[in-house]
């Protein structure tokens, strides 16, 4: 009925998914008798791929795809594998089945195959590809494992640039996992970052050892100061000569004397405290206020020698020291007598 | 006669699946040789048009497939070979060597062809398009006792669709590209970040230790003071009571 010579030049057999199925393949399963010259029925897994070029070429050496029927057994009662063994290798189903519309509505399936040559699960990929279709028109029915098929067998050559695309994928993703090693870096150096923190007690020993030598260093210094102090004395007392202004004197000595001792205490008692708990940080407050009550009362008896003359500052200076030995007297028995004593000879 | 039946008809009777996909030899063998000769045509599936006369979108078909026209290649000048073609927004211009169109059998030349490109704008400062037209003509003319022949041409006329998705793959590489740069960027403002915040911690907790050693050095001048004082009170005491009793003798 249907002749290829009354095909003009220049045509060309390019069928659509939906041609095939929707007209070729539903007529073969309806009139199976029917002859198509341009489709004709071979039995897929008694030849090879490159056999097929002979069978259903039409004589042109401008062809790159060939289109055939195939009939479908079942091999064994329960099995549904996809794999089909040929005399020299095996066709083996890949990727995931397409469904072919006509007017929206589903008329079958596309299976994609690759053939391999040697034999499964071993075998040497090769560049012959088929589009197998069958007839369906559920898209989540059961698999059909017998019936008319047609195939669609072509070499894969047009489809390079495709093959090059994973590959740039392939370069994406390697760039994604550099940027999460170099995140995992970021947070080792992050680690790094808190290592000072252990070394904060190290540094902290280092400043009390700083401390002990300091201490070392000024415990030469009292000497000199005791020796200046002895030669000084004499020549205060002999200046004395007015009773009465002594007396005015040796009250207000006595009381800075008792004011200095006190301090003279805390101070102590704050440095014991350093000393046993170097950790201590309420400690360490309590010295900085002691100091800060310290550094006031320099303050104020530096004021006063600058009101008066220089001698008179001497005079002050050396006032000081003599009424360091009277509060020391006044803390003995003794000494309320001696003073009472000296007195009474005053006034005679 | 078949042929003559196909033509008469008007409308090819043809199974689905058939498309003109015709080879060079095809196109000037088959049908540029017979319109030439004027002798019927195995199909009316070339019209005649002149494909000056409109833009390369606007010619009658389908854009997206290959179409096929019958034109006539008029001379500007009566010694003048050029090839550039107007027409409404740009002009054709011809690009390459003209191929030869051989036979696939006896290696013998038929015809030559011509592949030009389609500029909008006027020469020589036109913008390049992706139209391509192939213009096929015959190698040999035929003899003159032929009668009055006018100089058809074959032309294909497509829009280049490879060369296309290319440049689409390429943007699209790119913008990776410039994404997976975005990244780096932020990865390192992030590092300098914290470089910055560790810069900061340092100093603080370094002068904090500081002001410690400095109160230190503080309190130990104070201690040998108190010392120093003590020591100087004992002695002072013995001095001034042996003065008093000097005194009380000489008094008596």
């Amino acid at each position: 009925m249907e002749s290829l010579a009354h095909i003009p030049p220049g045509y060309r057999f390019h069928p659509t998914d939906e041609e095939l199925v929707d007209y070729y393949l539903k007529n073969k399963v309806a009139f199976p008798g029917m002859q198509v010259d341009v489709i004709k029925d071979v039995d897929l897994y008694k030849i090879e791929p490159w056999d097929i070029q002979e069978l259903c070429g039409r004589g042109t050496g401008e062809e790159r795809e060939w289109y055939f029927f195939s009939h479908k057994d079942k091999k064994y009662p329960t099995g549904t594998r996809t794999n089909r063994a040929t005399g020299s290798g095996f066709w083996k189903a890949t990727g995931r089945d397409k469904a072919i519309y006509s007017k929206q509505e589903l008329v079958g399936m596309r299976k994609t195959l690759v053939f391999y040559k040697g034999r499964a699960p071993n075998g040497q990929k090769s560049d012959w590809i088929m589009h197998e279709y069958r007839l369906e028109t559920d898209e989540n029915g059961p698999p059909h494992e017998e019936g008319w098929v047609v195939c669609r067998a072509f070499k894969k050559k047009l489809t390079t640039m495709n093959y090059n695309n994973p590959r740039t994928m392939m370069g994406s993703s390697s760039g994604q996992e550099s940027n999460w090693f170099t995140q995992q870096m970021d947070v080792g150096n992050g680690n790094y970052y808190h290592l000072p923190d252990l070394e904060s007690p190290r540094m902290f020993q280092g400043s009390s050892s700083s401390s002990l030598s300091s201490l070392h260093q000024n415990d030469q210094d009292p000497y000199g100061v005791v020796l200046s102090t002895i030669n000084a004395t004499p020549t205060t007392i002999m200046q004395r000569d007015d009773g009465h202004v002594i007396t005015n004197d040796d009250d207000h000595m006595i009381m800075m004397n008792t004011s200095t001792g006190d301090h003279h205490q805390s101070g102590l008692l704050v440095n014991d405290d350093h000393n046993d708990q170097v950790m201590d940080w309420q400690t360490l407050d309590k010295f900085v206020a002691s100091q800060l009550i310290m550094s006031q009362e320099e303050e104020e008896v530096n004021k006063d020698p600058s009101d008066n003359s220089s001698n008179e500052t001497f005079h002050h200076l050396s006032e000081e020291q003599a009424a360091t030995m009277v509060s020391m007297n006044a803390s003995s028995s003794s000494s309320p007598c001696s003073f009472y004593s000296w007195a009474q000879n005053t006034h005679t | 006669m078949d042929n003559v039946k196909l033509v008469k008809n008007g409308v090819l009777r043809l199974p689905p699946g058939f498309r003109f996909h015709p080879t060079d030899e095809e196109l000037v063998v088959q049908y540029l040789k017979r319109k030439v000769c004027s002798s019927p045509l195995p199909a009316s599936i070339i019209p005649e048009f002149d494909v000056c006369r409109a833009d390369p979108w606007d010619l009658p078909g389908n854009l997206e497939k290959e179409r096929y026209f019958f034109s006539t290649r008029e001379a500007k000048y009566p010694n003048g070979n050029r090839s550039n073609r107007a027409t409404g927004s740009g002009y054709w211009k011809a690009t390459g060597i003209d191929k030869r169109v051989v036979t696939s059998r006896g290696n013998q030349i038929v015809g030559l062809k011509k592949t030009l490109v389609f500029y909008k704008g006027k020469p020589p400062h036109g913008s390049r398009t992706d139209w391509i037209m192939h213009e096929y003509r015959l190698s040999s003319s035929p003899p003159s006792s032929m009668g009055p022949t006018q100089n058809w041409v074959l032309c294909r006329i497509f829009l280049k669709k490879r060369a296309g998705n290319k440049n689409d793959d390429d943007d699209g590489d790119s913008r990776n590209l410039r994404h997976n740069n975005n990244n780096n960027s932020s990865d390192q403002i992030e590092i300098i970040t914290t470089d910055q915040t560790d810069d900061k911690t340092k100093p603080i907790f370094f002068d904090f230790m500081r002001k410690e050693r400095t109160t230190d050095l503080n309190l130990l001048p104070s201690s040998p003071s108190s010392d120093h004082a003590s020591s100087g009170v004992t002695t002072e005491i013995f001095s001034s009571s042996d003065e008093e009793t000097s005194s009380c003798n000489s008094f008596r």
